[in-house]
């Protein structure tokens, strides 16, 4: 793995020697009110090319000019220009190993000292957070050492709740739901990967869904779920592809836990003292069972007593963590088609059904009954713009302020603007009568306070990516520039790497 | 200012040079002179019937009058009434006997020969003109203007003049309107008091100034639709009211606006509308409720309004949350330990680090030769034993 | 026109009382008396001069050769420039050179501290003197003037503070200044800028440094960083930028323009907060109103300037 950005290049960016530079202007006409270097360079010329219409009152002839040869090369083989493009580089040897970070682990979680201070990713997690894809192309992982992410306060908040659930207390065996929004950049994303690295550490079992999009715009194969129900679909490809991100993300956990029930719908391959991890790779081997398989999965994964008969070695079901990153893609129509060309909507398709279904109350017992957390992310950039969508989450939160649906300021979809029932149903859950489980909570991620911004710019000087004076005022101003402290504008500030004297 | 002295001037000299002469009467009326508008074209009247014909006239009285000449009668002195009875009377007689009849027609009929003899209609076709090709006999009818003068006798100023004089009659008028009658208004102000509850409509008049405009009869009302709640409608009648008047409602100021100019006069659209607005509110008592119809307010588009944020207002709390945050501010960067300088750490970092430092790697290279030649020779060593 | 009309009546007025007197000289028997006193000025004159007439010519007086040696010869012009063609002009450039020779040894005071006067206007000043002057000779004029001026006012002679008088315009036109502008009861300056077809109003409040353009964050109106420093460059030249809060309104342009426009209005607005902050802003350009606008296309062109190229067919 071969970074682009290597010490030569770094040798390129110091500043070139004064003679070779135009002089500067004595007085510039109007005051430059930016920090970026000036380009001597002259902006490329436009080709005066001869197509198109002639000109107002310019002749135009018609000698054509001849066309260059174009060398051509072999394209790139197949996959091989995608596989670039979501290449992830998590780590740059030409930066400075930041000294004194120390890594995520179960003791640090819930330190509140470390607020504002960038901890590390333990190396052996990589692997599981790599499998889960955790990891987006575009984010700025291949600039540092090694990955690391803030502490911000919806981290520690996160933190202490992984770890009460996972200790012995009170609080163990709850479950939690939350929709975290945010403005561009300002870290939900990152959030997730923050609670997938909190859950591995403590056991826990990851599903993850990194590209809901994918599910619905057609590009894995889907079929009718049975004869009975011809208007529910299921994708096996890309059941299968979770169940293998889950094998391979869960191994550990998966390994110990054994069969405790009986599983009709896959007859005789479901044996009884088979560990989960081989009931998974059923599914990843046989994708035309994948559905099935996911579904007992499930069904032995929320497991709370073992079924008569399968008694032996049962053990209890780990805590779950389920995130989907980029829920407004499932809020709407799919590009499938059903078998009269009519479009599907993103609700028919059994795997998003099951992962929405998720959000609403259990009757008898929780969604998820070992406890555990559902964190729905949505996103800013690859948005398509729902107009239910708006309208549940705004429910939501009113929901969350304690509004009753029937009171009058309660957000209602205007009757004449064709708002999507089902999306307004499906974030339409009651208060759940369990007490375990928490009630749909929408969670506003904003920018960093400060104090954050400043630990946050530190890494960045530490790492030797920013030659800077770390001081209050320069933190400040940053921290006005990038919105009150998005942290992706703040990522941009520290990354631009400037020629300085 | 000049040309006014100007006209003083000139016709104070004119009266002067005639000498004292009678000032002819000149009315200062305020109206201006109108001119009767051309008639329109009479249709053709149908035959006439011949005099032996016609029916004879009833005998005359008093009462045969119509209402409007009745009333005239009525307002006649006796004597005159008196008079007014015998001519009729008279006439009357004479047209009911068939000789004397015939007599005034035939003395019509003759006078009428008469005029035809003396003036004998002639019924010559006037060639129209064949135009050349480019046309240059053909009166140019932009030379037609109204205004010039035919024939000019050097009797009077010409038309144009009179034109002229006509424009400054007006202004003088109006500058005497200003100066005399418009101080009288202020007798007429009338302070300014609100409307009582019971006038809940605002009806809006509009004026062109004295011109003639195809809107002048147009009328708008507007109410509030929360004044009509406890004494006309209740709450949920009010909301029927809403969904009745559809798009007129703004939700924004919650103000009904509708209009009318239907009809030739203003009365009568405001008339219109406020028997409108009865059967609306009558409708929405005694009608369908439409409960199961949403209100919609598709056809107003909320302004988004930007208001400065409360919390930044500046209130003596506020002044000290950000002074105390300032001094916490401060006192914690005076507390930091160091400040992290990116030059700094470089600097540290080439000291140390042998990828960084060219004379480091060079070091590291060359112990790294060592170990392996020490290696080597150990193998070399064992090898001899 | 303006003088005919008093003619006008002056002719009227005349013959009205020509014709008076025409009757009464037809009704009323001739008094010299009454002639005299009625009869109008020119009148008047003729009936003297036909007196005079009528009088016996009598010999001059002795001339009285004492008095005589006072009186020139001929007729002196007052003023030694009397032939150059602009005199008075002339007049007044000397009487100043004179005055600044005379008091050129006094100590001075800085152009921006003497106090400010408003000389007459080119026009004005050809008007007072009713000559024609060059504009060069009236700027040379002008600068003897401000000369004098910048002599220190503590010790400023009469004969100078007068002289300098002549040339001032009349009112005072320095002398209504805007209201200085004050915070309002919220703690807010406020501020307008234009740039290029947008315009921006700012309300500024002490704060910790938060920006808010048209009621959004500032990364959401501008994702441009260049566009982001621009609108904060006047709180960051004078590193206030942490405490105060912004609030801004802008409409119209593009995003520069805006951004620009908000730069403006911004500085505006803390010069109502901190006056004394005004050369450092003013060296930053911040302060300085960039009045350049799109010029418009003109017909015959192809764009504002550019012409058709000339084709041979």
């Amino acid at each position: 793995m071969v970074s682009s950005f290597c010490w030569s290049c770094m040798t390129r960016l110091r500043p070139t020697p004064r003679a070779v530079l135009p002089p500067p202007v004595a007085a510039p006409r109007a005051a430059s009110f930016h920090t970026s270097t000036v380009r001597y360079a002259l902006p490329a010329k436009k080709k005066a090319s001869l197509d198109g219409p002639p000109k107002f009152r310019e002749a135009k002839s018609a000698r054509m000019k001849k066309k260059k040869p174009v060398e051509k090369s072999r394209p790139p083989s197949v996959g091989e220009r995608k596989a670039l493009r979501k290449r992830i580089v998590l780590s740059n040897p030409n930066a400075l190993e930041v000294e004194g970070m120390q890594d995520l682990s179960s003791e640090n979680m819930v330190d509140a000292r470390l607020r504002g201070s960038v901890l590390g990713l333990p190396v052996p997690m990589l692997t599981q957070l790599r499998a889960v894809e955790a990891f987006k192309p575009k984010q700025g992982w291949s600039i540092f050492r090694r990955p690391g992410t803030v502490v911000r306060r919806e981290t520690l908040e996160l933190g202490r709740f992984i770890d009460g659930i996972s200790n012995e207390g009170k609080d163990k065996g709850r479950s939690a739901k939350k929709i975290v929004t945010g403005v561009r950049g300002s870290g939900k994303t990152v959030h997730l990967l923050q609670a997938m690295a909190m859950a591995f550490t403590k056991q826990w079992v990851v599903f993850t869904v990194p590209e809901p999009q994918d599910l619905v715009i057609a590009h894995t194969s889907y079929a009718p779920l049975s004869d009975d129900t011809p208007h529910l679909y299921v994708q096996n490809d890309a059941t299968a592809a979770m169940l293998s991100r889950t094998v391979t993300a869960n191994e550990q956990v998966l390994k110990n836990l054994h069969i405790s029930q009986q599983h009709p719908a896959l007859k005789s391959s479901a044996k009884a003292g088979m560990t989960l991890e081989e009931l998974a790779k059923l599914g990843i081997q046989d994708p035309a069972i994948a559905w099935p398989v996911f579904q007992a999965l499930w069904s032995e994964l929320t497991a709370t007593s073992p079924a008569p008969g399968f008694d032996k070695g049962f053990k209890p079901r780990p805590p779950m963590l389920v995130t989907v990153d980029g829920l407004s893609h499932w809020m709407k129509n799919s590009e499938y088609r059903s078998a009269d060309f009519d479009p599907i909507h993103a609700h028919d398709l059994m795997f998003v059904r099951h992962f929405l279904s998720l959000l609403k109350p259990g009757s008898e017992k929780p969604a998820l009954p070992n406890g555990g957390l559902l964190l729905y992310a949505t996103s800013a950039s690859n948005n398509p713009t729902i107009y239910s969508f708006e309208v549940a989450l705004k429910q939501i939160a009113a929901r969350q302020a304690g509004l009753n649906a029937s009171a009058p300021e309660f957000p209602q979809a205007d009757p004449y603007s064709k708002a999507d029932k089902r999306v307004i149903d499906a974030f339409d859950s009651a208060k759940p009568t369990i007490a375990k489980e928490g009630i749909l909570e929408l969670q506003t991620l904003g920018g960093l306070t400060r104090d954050e911004a400043r630990g946050f710019m530190e890494y960045f000087a530490r790492s030797g990516l920013l030659r800077e004076k770390i001081n209050d005022a320069w933190v400040g101003e940053k921290w006005s520039l990038a919105g009150g402290g998005v942290i992706g504008e703040l990522e941009k500030l520290g990354r631009r790497l400037r020629v300085v004297n | 200012m000049a040309s006014a002295a100007r006209y003083l001037g000139r016709s104070a000299l004119f009266m002067a040079r005639r000498g004292p002469i009678a000032i002819p009467y000149r009315s200062f009326s305020a109206t201006t002179p109108t001119f009767a508008s051309e008639d329109p074209p009479v249709p053709p009247p149908p035959r006439e019937p011949r005099p032996e014909e016609l029916p004879p006239v009833a005998e005359y009285s008093p009462d045969l009058l119509t209402e409007q000449e009745r009333s005239m009668y009525d307002m006649l002195s006796p004597e005159e009434q008196e008079q007014f009875n015998a001519e009729n009377r008279r006439m009357v007689e004479e047209f009911n006997d068939p000789r004397k009849r015939a007599a005034a027609f035939a003395e019509i009929e003759k006078s009428v020969n008469d005029i035809e003899r003396e003036i004998p209609l002639r019924f010559d076709e006037t060639r129209t003109r064949k135009l050349g090709f480019w046309g240059e006999e053909e009166d140019d009818e932009f030379c037609h203007v109204e205004d010039a003068d035919e024939d000019f006798h050097d009797d009077d100023i010409t038309s144009m003049a009179h034109a002229q004089l006509e424009v400054h009659r007006e202004i003088r008028e109006y500058a005497r309107i200003a100066a005399w009658d418009m101080p009288l208004l202020s007798k007429l102000a009338k302070p300014f008091t609100l409307p009582p509850p019971t006038h809940i409509l605002r009806f809006r008049y509009t004026t062109y100034m004295g011109e003639s405009h195809p809107a002048e009869n147009k009328i708008v009302v507007e109410l509030c639709s929360q004044d009509l709640t406890p004494k006309y409608l209740s709450e949920a009648q009010r909301q029927t009211f809403l969904k009745l008047v559809g798009p007129r409602y703004n939700p924004d100021t919650d103000i009904v606006r509708m209009s009318c100019e239907k009809f030739a006069t203003r009365a009568q659209n405001k008339r219109y509308l406020g028997d409108i607005i009865d059967t609306l509110i009558k409708e929405a008592k005694e009608g369908d409720a439409f409960t199961d119809v949403p209100l919609d307010l598709r056809h107003h588009k909320p302004k988004p309004k930007l208001r400065f944020p409360d919390s930044w207002k500046m209130t003596e709390e506020r002044k000290k949350q950000i002074e105390a945050r300032r001094a916490d501010r401060l006192r914690q960067e005076k507390e930091r330990a160091g400040i992290v300088d990116g030059k700094t750490v470089i600097a540290d970092a080439i000291k140390i680090l042998p990828a960084l430092n060219p004379a480091l790697k060079a070091k590291a290279t060359e112990e790294r030769e060592k170990v392996a030649v020490r290696v080597a020779g150990k193998a070399q060593k064992k090898r001899l034993r | 026109m303006a003088w005919q009309s008093p003619n006008c009546i002056v002719h009227a007025m005349q013959s009205v009382r020509r014709t008076v007197q025409l009757r009464s000289f037809l009704h009323t028997p001739i008094s010299p008396v009454s002639l005299r006193t009625n009869i109008t000025p020119i009148l008047s004159q003729q009936q003297r001069n036909a007196r005079g007439y009528a009088t016996e010519v009598q010999t001059a007086p002795e001339i009285n050769f004492d008095t005589f040696s006072v009186q020139p010869a001929r007729i002196i012009p007052a003023s030694p420039a009397y032939f150059s063609g602009s005199p008075k002009f002339i007049d007044h450039l000397l009487n100043l050179e004179s005055v600044l020779a005379k008091w050129a040894s006094l100590p001075t005071v800085s152009p921006g501290e003497a106090p400010r006067m408003a000389w007459f206007k080119l026009m004005q000043f050809r008007e007072f003197v009713g000559e024609p002057v060059p504009t060069k000779k009236y700027k040379n004029l002008i600068k003897i003037l401000q000369r004098l001026n910048r002599i220190d006012p503590k010790l400023m002679p009469f004969e100078v503070r007068d002289t300098l008088k002549i040339f001032l315009r009349p009112g005072n036109p320095y002398g209504n200044k805007p209201v200085p502008a004050t915070v309002d009861e919220m703690g807010r300056a406020r501020g307008r800028g234009k740039r290029k077809t947008s315009s921006a109003v700012v309300h500024l409040v002490e704060g910790e440094g938060e920006v808010m353009v048209n009621g959004k964050t500032i990364v959401e109106v501008f994702p441009r960083l260049h566009d982001r420093e621009s609108v904060t460059w006047p709180l960051k030249c004078t590193s206030r930028l942490d405490k105060y809060n912004v609030w801004a309104t802008v409409r119209g342009g593009g995003v520069t323009g805006q951004a620009e426009a908000i730069t403006l209005a911004l500085a505006r607005a803390l010069l109502v907060h901190e006056p004394g902050l005004q050369p450092v802003m003013r060296r930053a350009g911040v302060i300085t109103v960039d009045a350049r606008r799109v010029e418009r296309k003109k017909p015959g062109h192809v764009k504002a300037r550019k012409m058709p190229t000339w084709v041979k067919r």
